[in-house]
């Protein structure tokens, strides 16, 4: 959880460009917050720091920078975009698109489980996204319902793509070689952090 | 979930068919109070099948082989990668555009006394069974009607009659009204015209078999298109029915039929009887039955489930006069159809979702 230090980063500014406005979700290793980007016209992205009380450890540091990278180099539809990261003031942050849409387990819990023709492209978006990660050496390695988002197709289709996206724990990359996606930090959705690393639907 | 055991990229797959299991069932396919012990079930045990846990929510046998592979224990029985996941629900998606055959389930499994009926998939019944054909030898196939003929008896014929006794009776008897009204009814009223009531109740006692809802798992997607035709809205649509429909919709032969009384609501309910409708009709006639073969009962039961479950009990192979019922299940998720002769039924349920049908099983004995 965090600590209340944490909660505080209400107004502040990172990289110059990134304002705080609320926060989201908080996780065991940092927390996910709604920022604006007055870069980009106040747009709102989701802007994931890590835990202060990691910002210390140096595996910590290198996981969250593995990550970033790792993350900017996947560029999938399935898989959330990382806009910036960098660190401000000992605490290290990544920008990564909002995305609006619930989670897998929030569909799972307002809805029940899905008819299994629903599921496939569902299925096979993360496939996608899972097989682009791969392909960078990056393993997911927490993917579960939490860190699918769900989210709204274009407007021809009012279909919900959606993406999977690591979770928040993503901070916690293994060491090892391949990192996951990390859970991005989506809109106001109670998933998780995600990163959208996943798949996102087909699109038609 | 069983992360961390290694850096093999298939573990993501693993995880994949976790989330999509959850998907499929609404939990996930273990569960304990630790995550120690929790981890140990992933490590020990094999995931559930789906359509084990949800027999009327069945998922096709592909679908589920595809996600018992990514289940699979060991890291080489699953996907070697996501483009073989990907190529394999397109194929999944592919087959069940065209209306691919499924596969075939066990036929074998049944029984006089225990049908199964796989919410998807085929419904085999003991070659002996079917052999035997009274009027109409359909020696062919298993899954002919025979029609021993049916001590044809004054037709009671109102559902009353029939309601009577047992709560099953009863049920009969509503499924009967329900028939009428839809445009499968009628055929059905014409044949058990021919049946009578008493008929009926005897061979059920006989006869009457109990279907599981066990699932196969057996084919694949199926096609909105078969779905339709396969079914016939019994209640709502008359007549709407496509290939079937025609046929037995008439909607004026199935008025008549109940006109002519002799369509008793009991008969009715045992669909099945008929086989087509007229010929059964003449062979009825003489009580003498040779062996019967086939079923002259058969019980559905359905998981409680959300409503948009409709099941319909056909004769197999088709006749010249094909006939057709169907029925909504009852709040007791049980459907049952009697015939005064003996048939192989072939059972079809389909599954609506948002008003629509889904996929639909047909299930031939």
């Amino acid at each position: 959880m965090m600590t209340t230090s944490e909660d505080d980063l209400g107004g502040r500014v990172f990289g110059a460009r990134f304002r705080v406005v609320r926060a989201i979700k908080q996780g065991g290793m940092g927390a996910v917050y709604v920022a604006v980007d007055n870069h980009a016209g106040d747009r709102e992205v989701a802007l994931k720091v890590v835990r202060r009380t990691l910002a210390d450890d140096p595996d910590a540091i290198a996981r969250f920078k593995r990550e970033t990278r790792l993350l900017a180099t996947l560029q999938d539809e399935h898989v959330v975009t990382a806009i910036d990261a960098g660190e401000d003031g000992g605490v290290l942050w990544i920008a990564m698109e909002l995305l609006d849409g619930v989670s897998l387990r929030e569909s799972l819990e307002q809805r029940g489980r899905w008819t299994w023709p629903r599921t496939l492209p569902v299925v096979r978006q993360l496939a996608l996204a899972l097989g682009a990660a791969h392909g960078l050496g990056i393993i997911h390695r927490d993917l579960k319902p939490e860190n699918v988002m769900l989210v709204d197709g274009g407007r021809t289709t009012p279909r919900r793509f959606f993406r999977p996206a690591s979770s928040c724990s993503t901070l916690a990359w293994p060491s090892s070689a391949a990192a996951t996606t990390t859970g991005a930090p989506t809109r106001p959705a109670p998933a998780s952090c995600s990163v959208r690393p996943a798949t996102s639907p087909p699109r038609r | 979930m069983i992360e961390g055991i290694t850096d093999d990229p298939r573990s993501d797959f693993y995880a994949l068919g976790v989330t999509w299991f959850e998907l499929l069932v609404g939990a996930p396919p273990f569960s304990a109070k630790t995550p120690m012990a929790l981890a140990m079930r992933h490590v020990n045990e094999p995931a559930p099948s789906p359509s084990a846990l949800l027999p009327f929510a069945p998922v096709p046998a592909p679908v589920e082989a595809l996600l018992a592979r990514m289940l699979a224990k060991r890291p080489e029985d699953r996907p070697a990668d996501a483009r073989a996941i990907v190529d394999a629900i397109d194929a999944l998606a592919t087959a069940s555009m065209q209306s691919t055959p499924l596969p075939a389930l066990r036929a074998d499994q049944a029984t006089e006394r225990d049908v199964v009926v796989p919410t998807t998939g085929v419904l085999a019944f003991p070659a002996d069974r079917a052999t035997q054909g009274v009027g109409a030898a359909t020696t062919s196939t298993p899954l002919h009607a025979r029609m021993p003929p049916a001590p044809t008896v004054a037709p009671t014929t109102n559902e009353t009659t029939t309601a009577t006794t047992t709560p099953q009776r009863r049920w009969l008897a509503t499924l009967a009204v329900t028939l009428l009204v839809g445009g499968g009814g009628v055929a059905v009223g014409a044949r058990f015209a021919a049946g009578t009531s008493t008929t009926t109740t005897t061979t059920a006692t006989t006869m009457q078999t109990q279907t599981q809802t066990q699932p196969e798992p057996i084919a694949g997607p199926v096609l909105p298109t078969a779905a339709s035709t396969s079914t016939t809205t019994p209640a709502d649509a008359g007549t709407d029915d496509d290939g079937t429909a025609t046929s037995s919709n008439g909607g004026a032969t199935r008025v008549g039929s109940a006109d002519a009384g002799p369509v008793n609501a009991r008969p009715r309910t045992g669909p099945s009887g008929d086989g087509g409708a007229k010929k059964p009709v003449a062979a009825s006639t003489t009580p003498a039955a040779p062996e019967p073969a086939g079923l002259t009962q058969l019980t559905i039961v359905a998981l409680p489930r959300t409503a948009g479950w409709k099941v319909s009990v056909d004769d197999a192979p088709p006749r010249a006069t094909p006939w057709k019922v169907e029925v909504r299940a009852n709040q007791d998720h049980k459907l049952s159809f009697t015939s005064p002769t003996h048939f192989d039924p072939i059972v079809r349920v389909v599954r609506y979702a948002a008003g629509a049908a889904t996929f639909q099983e047909n299930l031939t004995p």
